[in-house]
């Protein structure tokens, strides 16, 4: 959004630098010039430099325009630097913090663990298989095994298929295990809790 | 003319850092069908196949994170429903794999002759990361064909 309204602005004043260099034909004769028309000469040769300063400016991108003095400087990061690894911590953290605190609906949890075995039976992974799961509050976690490193990659984007209901969830390798999957899922009609939501 | 008009920069770079989200709109017709064959007009997806059919529609990270992410579908089907799943996870690597999930469907006994859509919420800000979503329409009815219209994706910006 940003770069195109630079893009805009630049091409309206690229626009107005041409049609001003565009009024003088290169074959017509050139009358002795007016002072005035001096003064519009100084204005196009203005303009000219101007023009490509823009030019530069749309494609270094606006940063450069906020701060001129930063133009060698290497590109800001784009997003907080926030390691992935941290937030899958803190994300695991707080499911496994939920998970233990309680049951107050034993008969969805028995449910929901019972419709999760059944979906694996009917539709399992390729390469997995179910080792445990476990529901509690509005959270279910379920552990994946895998044969191998290669089956766990084949499937790993598809593990969240092994929730029987619509959800929001989370799925990490295991630390302990490298031929492991955790799915955590939420129950349906709950968002799984984020640890930037607290 | 003899003010200068780099003096208009700042107001410039003001006007474009008023917007605090990043909303795109995608057709549906980037969608891709993950099985067999597809059918795109007007800008939609539609699955023009007797049986479910999986598609998966590419999303551009350009910025933070997903605020909002909405599907507009058309479902033409009495007995199965539009269901979506938007994914946001790191890039593989020696640590292993991890991602969010979150699901949206509309009902199996729900007809949408005019578009409707599905909404996503909050994404987690993964940096380097990446968005997938993936959507099953209905197959063909003697209704007409299911359609993924449009998605709008708003990241923060």
């Amino acid at each position: 959004m940003a770069r195109r309204s630079w893009a805009a602005a630049a091409a309206v004043l690229v626009g107005a630098g041409t049609i001003a260099v565009a009024s003088r034909s290169p074959d017509a004769p050139m009358p002795s010039p007016p002072p005035a028309a001096a003064n519009d000469a100084t204005d196009v040769g203005q303009l000219r430099r101007e023009v490509a300063l823009l030019r530069g400016a749309v494609a270094r991108g606006p940063a450069v325009a906020h701060a001129p003095a930063a133009v060698d400087a290497p590109p800001p990061p784009d997003e907080a630097p926030v390691a992935p690894e941290a937030l899958i911590a803190d994300q695991t953290m707080l499911v496994e913090d939920r998970l233990a605190a309680g049951d107050p609906d034993p008969s969805w949890s028995s449910d929901a663990t019972r419709l999760i075995h059944d979906r694996f039976a009917q539709a399992g992974l390729t390469g997995a298989r179910l080792d445990a799961a476990a529901c509690r509050g509005t959270l279910c976690k379920i552990q994946l095994r895998f044969e191998s490193a290669e089956a766990l990659a084949a499937v790993a984007g598809d593990a969240a298929d092994s929730v029987p209901w619509t959800a929001s969830g989370f799925v990490r390798s295991d630390p302990d295990d490298p031929l492991r999957l955790v799915v955590y899922a939420s129950r349906e009609g709950t968002r799984l809790p984020h640890p930037d939501q607290l | 003319m003899r003010t200068s008009l780099l003096a208009l920069l700042p107001l410039v770079a003001l006007a474009a850092d008023a917007h605090a989200q990043d909303r795109k709109h995608y057709p549906g017709n980037m969608c891709r069908v993950a099985s067999t064959s597809y059918f795109d007009n007007d800008g939609r997806v539609a699955n023009t196949a007797a049986t479910s059919q999986k598609f998966e529609c590419p999303i551009i990270r350009d910025n933070v994170n997903i605020q909002r992410t909405w599907v507009y579908y058309k479902d033409l089907s009495a007995t199965d429903g539009v269901k979506c799943r938007l994914k946001t996870g790191k890039i593989d690597d020696a640590s292993g794999t991890a991602y969010w999930f979150e699901d949206a469907a509309s009902g199996n006994a729900d007809v949408n002759s005019t578009p409707a859509y599905l909404t996503f919420v909050d994404q987690p800000n993964i940096p380097d990361g990446y968005y997938s979503l993936r959507c099953y329409l209905p197959g063909v009815t003697s209704a007409g064909q299911s359609a993924i219209v449009k998605y709008l994706v708003a990241e923060v910006e």
